[in-house]
């Protein structure tokens, strides 16, 4: 499960406007996410629309001798109809009868016993009735007469709460740290991630917190600092943390009926099952339920055991990678490539780079950083070779079973060399731990994200050398620690140099990174960032990251030579490398006819799916960038990139609310209107477009033009807290205290942590004069907030009020 | 066995058998099979083929060819080798088989046979060329000549027809062979000395007639006089093909001497003797091949291992014309008990079919040196056919354990799970294809390689590795053209010096696929010892002459 919180392209936050009510201190306050369901809709009508925007550039007008031609972008391409839905999956029993074996190994396996219900599965929780005391809060895990696997939360201030467990995921198995999560059905439709999870090794509940990892659960703990609290982890999300939600079950789908203003949530199980990896099997069972099948050249499947390298690799990527969404909608059997892009997690500052310069990862543990191995970059190293897919066992890279996942035979099974004389490779006794391979090149690492207070290490799939001062220089616990914690890495350090003198220099890519100082020039940090070539793409991409986040900016005309070295990357074999390529170059001479007609060439040379591939992904990537200088405050130039998003891909509802809201925060409200109304034109649904034009309406003071906005939004998606604050700070402004009240309270009600909502009820009462609700509301949300100023003032008042009465 | 006795006597005065010394009774032994293990015997199967010992009959009835230079006009060799016909009638069921040899194939051999002009230290009379033909052809036929040769269609041909002596044989030699067969027979005393005694542990002749020189000369005279008809033809299709293929050497000659193992049934100089396997154990045929296969495939060979059954020693089955009586007693001997098949495998579905060809194609190494549909290397014999031919059990323990199944190939055993086996058996075992080539490599256009079987580091290199990475290591071994990937230049020094020893043993343990390069070169892990594969690598570092990189050698400091 994913618990990382690396910037990703989406609307601003849009949880609520204080700023016109100076009444109280901004806080930050986590949101629902799931007002960004169906923001994609519009890139499917993009390339529709494209069409028309050709004919507007005037793109068409041969004939007219001009003297700088600028050829238009070509639309994205359509996409093929990949005819993959839900009703397409079976369900692993129906595989059961004929490939008995493989279901049975599977039923057993990780895959086999990842999730499912509370019945099917074997839950680790102790629900035992206990009380566990959160500074604020105590939580009971407990069993409910009918068997249910039940939690009751008391939080201070707040209405009680009950949660049945309706799924469980995670069946602890992992070594070095393995837990188990429970989900529960929620009234908007939604499955939700309840944050009190179990560890099977400190058999305790823990929850995950802000800032200090994965902590147990302690009176000293205050349950709204969790920073899964409320439960916002929705099953089936895609743009976000979408590992977690996505990967542990199958084939789930989570849809917003409009109509019915209520959430679907499909799976076919909370488990991993056949058709994750084999796609979808209905059209398999049709084939074989025929008597001439053994005919058939197609059964409905593709032989997974014939992929080669990357395909193979992309199948288990599809969960055991970090990813950023390009598109929402991916079921197994559908292309990867044109829903998620691997590489782009890699495209921000250095200081939010997924992974160390070596490629080992920085946060939790993907095994995508296996692309960094040198058994991947020189070798053919797949999942497969060590990990039997559908019993998750162990097999040499002949496929013959071994041990467990510390029999030496996965390695040697290729370096026969190494066996030549072991002691002579490990300087340990024969059968010691030390001599063991993984021990000291796949060590179990603690993962970054995951802190210091539960033991969670995932095995690390770069399989680097233990290099003991390099690894501890860039926060690594270098392998020989794992035995001798004792000696000091100098010590360790000095070994390696004497068993091993010399030892196998990094990739070159990583030498570069390591090499690499933000102090440097712009030209020295091409020459070390952009080689012309390299065999390590995810160093590469790393490379051109650091580039462009350190010194590109937009329309900054850069010289001959540094395009040179980025239109170099251009042609890289990798399209997320070659997408942010052509992004980079866009954005920063895109504007000289020459580079922009090179760009929109490069595009006609590829096939469609390439060139569609690509689009997504430059269009992605300098949203990215823009936001990287709002952040910063530049917010003409993040207008400046997010308009070339839209060269790219017009009809873009993301970019063009993020446009919008750049344009506010610049005050240059009326085009921050314009923009967000084209994006209602595009998309008259999108709950975000609604919102944020209502936010900038009602900072212009145009109170009614924001009602009427925000109660659209609310109108789209009742679920979400953030409209009913709105519409009730307009009542509130407007002095319709009465009404002002009614939608503060359905605020609260549906996001019970809003203490913001509690602080602006109060201040209705006290217009009112009703104190006494005043006080009630306002205790409420200084326990949620116990810092907030003018909530803290509303209390000293009220109290003194009550004091003096 | 049938004798013929032969008693040359002939009728006039001035007969040889007049001469003082006695007239020698000779057997001529005309050989008949009486049983079918006769046929292999007289055709030399077991000279080549191994699983028996042979009682080599074929070494006293083929001709020596250690002196053949000395012997043959070349253009005779050369239109010989291409076109072999039964010249001695007395040999029984032994002849020269057919190998197919085109003519820059044949030149070579001529070349190298040419070569082999030892003169017998023997003290011959110096014969004068001046013979008169028409008294050479009058002893001839009042001679002893006649009981046995046949010459213008007079005469016996018991032993052989001489009507193309002129066109065959170089005269030195026939006149003094007519003087004293013996000194070039070996012991393998047939022709009688009737003009000259000769003493084989003398080197000297003693005259057994009056005027026997003269006799011989005349003899001769006539004898050369007989040309085949289209002996210019020959003369000129030798000169021409010689000319047009300069480039053609005794020594390539040589080679493909030792591997077609010539010296298996002629007597040969050292140097054309190679005594390594040439081609498979023939008594194990029945656990192996098919029956009815084998019939059809004696009866008209064609090429299963196309450049050798050796890898790169371009042998071959050669076509020695067998007639279906032949066939049929041949197969009767070798197929001597009923063997009962124990796989019954299932034929896969389509789907298993292509996802198998998939493999074939992208994963498994077996292309590397086994051809399909035209495509892959020509080490090995072409999977399309193997069904056909093998037994399936033979075929599922092949696949299994190839060393087990066939001791001494040098196919390795190739690791993967028992369902990718069991599936790759059934598609071999039910691929029904028909082989669409039949034909052997060309031995002039391919390096021949003949390594010795002792196992040196430089032999190992040499039986399995040339043949695709060449003998020197410059990737040009014959196998090489018919790869998709061009294999690893070990000779390419700047290359080899990036490569660790360790990965050069890797990749010769685990196969070419672990390190991102072909799947066709497959692991020998399984095949070699890991101290043979350490000093393969040792050979290659001598091939490249190069060192490995600086932090790879065990160079380790203690400060």
């Amino acid at each position: 499960m994913s618990r990382r919180k690396k910037h990703k392209i989406k609307t601003k936050d849009s949880s609520q406007d204080r700023s016109a009510l100076n009444e109280t201190p901004p806080t930050s306050k986590k949101k629902w996410p799931l007002q960004q369901v169906g923001l994609y809709a519009a890139l499917a009508l993009a390339g529709i629309f494209a069409i028309f925007k050709l004919v507007n550039n005037g793109g068409g007008e041969s004939g007219k001798a001009e003297v700088s031609y600028r050829k238009p972008f070509p639309a994205v391409p359509a996409k093929m109809l990949d005819n993959v839905s839900f009703e397409d999956f079976v369900g692993a029993e129906a595989c059961s009868s004929c490939h008995t074996d493989i279901y049975n190994k599977w039923k057993s396996s990780t895959h086999g016993q990842a999730g499912g219900s509370p019945k099917d599965m074997k839950v680790i929780g102790k629900f035992d009735g206990v009380p566990r005391r959160f500074k604020d809060a105590v939580l009971t895990p407990y069993r409910a007469p009918n068997g249910d696997y039940m939690f009751n939360l008391k939080t201070e201030g707040l209405p009680e709460q009950t949660f049945k467990v309706d799924g469980v995921v995670g069946g602890g198995h992992m070594i070095a740290g393995g837990t188990q999560t429970y989900f529960s059905y929620f009234p908007d439709g939604t499955m939700r991630m309840l944050p009190f999870d179990f560890i099977r090794d400190e058999q305790v509940w823990f929850g995950e917190t802000s800032g200090d990892g994965w902590v147990p659960i302690t009176p000293d703990r205050i349950i709204d600092k969790e920073s899964e609290w409320l439960p916002s982890r929705v099953l089936g999300t895609h743009f976000e943390k979408s590992n977690c939600q996505g990967c542990h079950g199958s084939q789930i789908q989570l849809e917003y009926a409009l109509d019915k203003k209520i959430f679907s949530t499909q799976f076919t199980t909370l488990a991993v099952n056949c058709e994750s990896c084999h796609g979808p099997g209905r059209e398999h069972l049709q084939i074989v339920s025929e008597p001439d099948w053994k005919g058939k050249a197609s059964l409905g499947f593709n032989s997974l055991v014939t992929l080669d390298k990357d395909e193979s690799l992309a199948t288990c990527f599809r969960c055991h990678a970090l990813k950023n969404s390009l598109e929402p909608g991916f079921l197994p059997g559908k292309e990867m490539e044109e829903y998620y892009s691997t590489k782009l997690t890699m495209f921000g500052p250095s200081d939010e780079n997924p992974y160390h310069p070596d490629g080992r990862i920085q946060e939790f543990g993907y095994q995508i950083n296996h692309l960094s191995s040198d058994c991947y970059i020189n070798g053919s190293m797949t999942c497969v070779s060590c990990h039997e897919p559908h019993g998750q066992t162990y097999v040499d890279v002949n496929g013959l079973p071994l041990k467990d996942p510390f029999d030496d035979g996965q390695c040697t099974s290729c370096h026969g060399s190494k066996t030549m004389d072991i002691s002579q490779h490990t300087f340990h006794a024969i059968g010691s731990e030390g001599s063991k391979c993984v021990n000291c090149h796949m060590p179990y690492l603690q993962q970054q994200a995951i802190g210091e207070h539960l033991r969670f290490a995932r095995s690390d799939h770069t399989i680097p050398i233990p290099r003991p001062a390099f690894d501890t220089s860039i926060g690594i616990e270098t392998a020989c620690v794992q035995c001798h914690s004792d000696k000091s890495v100098e010590f360790l350090q000095s070994k390696v140099d004497e068993w091993y003198g010399e030892i196998k220099p990094h990739n070159n890519m990583v030498e570069r990174l390591l090499e690499f100082d933000p102090s440097m020039s712009l030209f020295e940090a091409g020459e070390v960032l952009l080689p012309d070539s390299s065999n390590h793409q995810m160093a590469q991409m790393a490379g051109i990251s650091q580039f462009a986040f350190n010194y590109l900016k937009p329309n900054m005309n850069l010289d001959a030579q540094t395009v040179d070295k980025i239109k170099n990357y251009i042609s890289n074999v990798n399209i997320d490398i070659q997408s942010v390529a052509m992004a980079s170059l866009h954005m920063t001479n895109g504007n000289d006819d020459q580079i922009h007609n090179m760009l929109v060439d490069k595009l006609a040379e590829l096939n469609e799916t390439e060139r569609r591939k690509v689009m997504k992904r430059w269009a992605s990537a300098l949203p990215m960038m823009a936001k990287k200088f709002e952040e910063k405050g530049n917010y003409k130039e993040a207008i400046e990139v997010y308009q070339k998003s839209l060269e790219v891909i017009p009809h873009n509802t993301v970019v063009l609310i993020n446009m919008g809201n750049a344009y506010a925060s610049m005050n240059e409200n009326t085009m921050a209107i314009q923009i967000l109304d084209k994006a209602i034109k595009l998309d008259a649904n999108n709950y975000d477009a609604w919102l944020n034009k209502g936010n900038v309406l009602f900072k212009l003071q145009r109170t009614p033009e924001a009602l009427a906005a925000y109660k659209q939004a609310n109108s789209i998606n009742p679920w979400n807290g953030s409209a009913y604050f709105n519409i009730g700070n307009c009542h509130y402004r407007t002095n319709n205290t009465d009404e002002a009240i009614v939608w503060y309270k359905k605020a609260v009600e549906i996001e019970p942590n809003l203490a913001l909502g509690y602080f602006f009820l109060a201040r209705s009462f006290i217009k009112k004069q009703d104190y006494k609700n005043a006080f009630t509301a306002v205790r409420s949300g200084l326990a949620l907030d116990p810092t907030d100023e003018a909530g803290n003032q509303m209390f000293a008042d009220l109290r003194t009020y009550f004091r003096s009465n | 066995m049938l004798v013929l006795q032969v008693r040359c006597s002939g009728g006039g005065d001035k007969s040889i058998s007049d001469a003082s010394a006695p007239i020698e009774a000779f057997k001529v032994q005309i050989s008949a099979a009486e049983s079918p293990k006769d046929y292999i015997d007289q055709l030399g199967c077991l000279n080549c083929h191994g699983g028996a010992t042979s009682a080599n009959q074929v070494i006293t009835k083929a001709p020596d060819l250690s002196r053949a230079g000395y012997r043959y006009k070349p253009e005779y060799i050369f239109n010989y080798l291409q076109n072999p016909t039964r010249v001695r009638n007395h040999i029984g069921l032994s002849r020269m088989p057919n190998f197919a040899f085109d003519e820059r194939e044949a030149l070579a051999l001529t070349l190298y046979l040419s070569s082999k002009k030892d003169i017998l230290n023997v003290k011959f009379p110096d014969f004068s060329e001046s013979g008169n033909v028409n008294l050479g052809e009058r002893e001839f036929n009042e001679q002893a000549c006649a009981s046995c040769h046949r010459a213008e269609g007079q005469g016996n041909n018991v032993i052989s027809d001489l009507s193309n002596m002129g066109s065959k044989l170089n005269p030195v030699w026939m006149r003094q062979f007519i003087a004293a067969p013996a000194a070039f027979q070996n012991g393998n005393n047939m022709m009688p000395g009737l003009l000259y005694h000769f003493n084989t542990d003398s080197t000297s002749l003693i005259q057994n007639v009056e005027d026997a020189d003269e006799k011989i000369e005349n003899l001769s005279a006539y004898l050369l006089s007989l040309e085949a008809p289209d002996h210019d033809e020959q003369l000129d299709r030798y000169t021409e093909t010689q000319k047009s293929n300069s480039e053609i050497s005794v020594e390539i000659g040589r080679k493909i001497y030792q591997a077609q193992n010539c010296s298996g049934c002629h007597q040969s100089d050292p140097d054309g003797q190679w005594k390594e396997t040439v081609a498979p154990d023939l008594l194990t045929v029945q656990s192996r091949i098919n029956e009815s296969w084998l019939a059809d495939y004696i009866k008209q060979p064609h090429a299963i291992r196309p450049f050798g059954f050796h890898p790169g020693s371009g042998s071959r089955m050669p076509d020695f014309s067998l007639t279906e009586a032949e066939v049929q007693n041949i197969v009767r001997f070798l197929y001597d008990k009923e063997i009962k098949e124990k796989t019954s495998v299932e034929e896969p579905s389509q789907f298993v079919k292509h996802k198998i060809e998939t493999l074939l194609d992208e994963k498994f190494p077996c292309i590397g040196c086994h051809s399909i549909g035209g495509k892959g290397g020509r080490i090995a014999p072409d999977l399309a056919g193997l069904s056909k031919r093998l037994n399936s059990d033979y075929l599922t323990s092949m696949v299994t354990n190839p060393s087990t199944a066939m001791p001494g190939t040098i196919m390795p055993k190739i690791s993967m799970p028992q369902n990718l086996r069991d599936q790759l058996i059934a598609y071999l075992v039910h691929n029904n294809d028909t082989v669409t080539e039949r034909k052997y490599l060309s031995l002039i256009d391919h390096p021949i390689t003949l390594p010795s079987e002792e196992l040196t580091p430089e032999n190992i290199y040499l039986s399995k590795c040339a043949i695709c990475h060449g003998e020197k290591g410059n990737a040009n071994g014959f196998n090489a053209a018919y790869m998709a990937t061009q294999p690893t230049k070990h000779a390419d020094g700047s290359y080899m010096a990036k490569k660790p020893d360790d990965t050069l043993f890797d990749g010769v343990y685990a196969g070419g696929y672990i390190l991102n390069k072909s799947h066709l070169m497959p692991a020998w892990g399984n095949a070699l010892s890991k101290n043979e594969i350490q000093g393969l690598v040792s050979y290659m570092r001598s091939l490249c002459n190069c060192s490995p990189p600086k932090w790879s050698t065990d160079d380790r400091t203690t400060n």
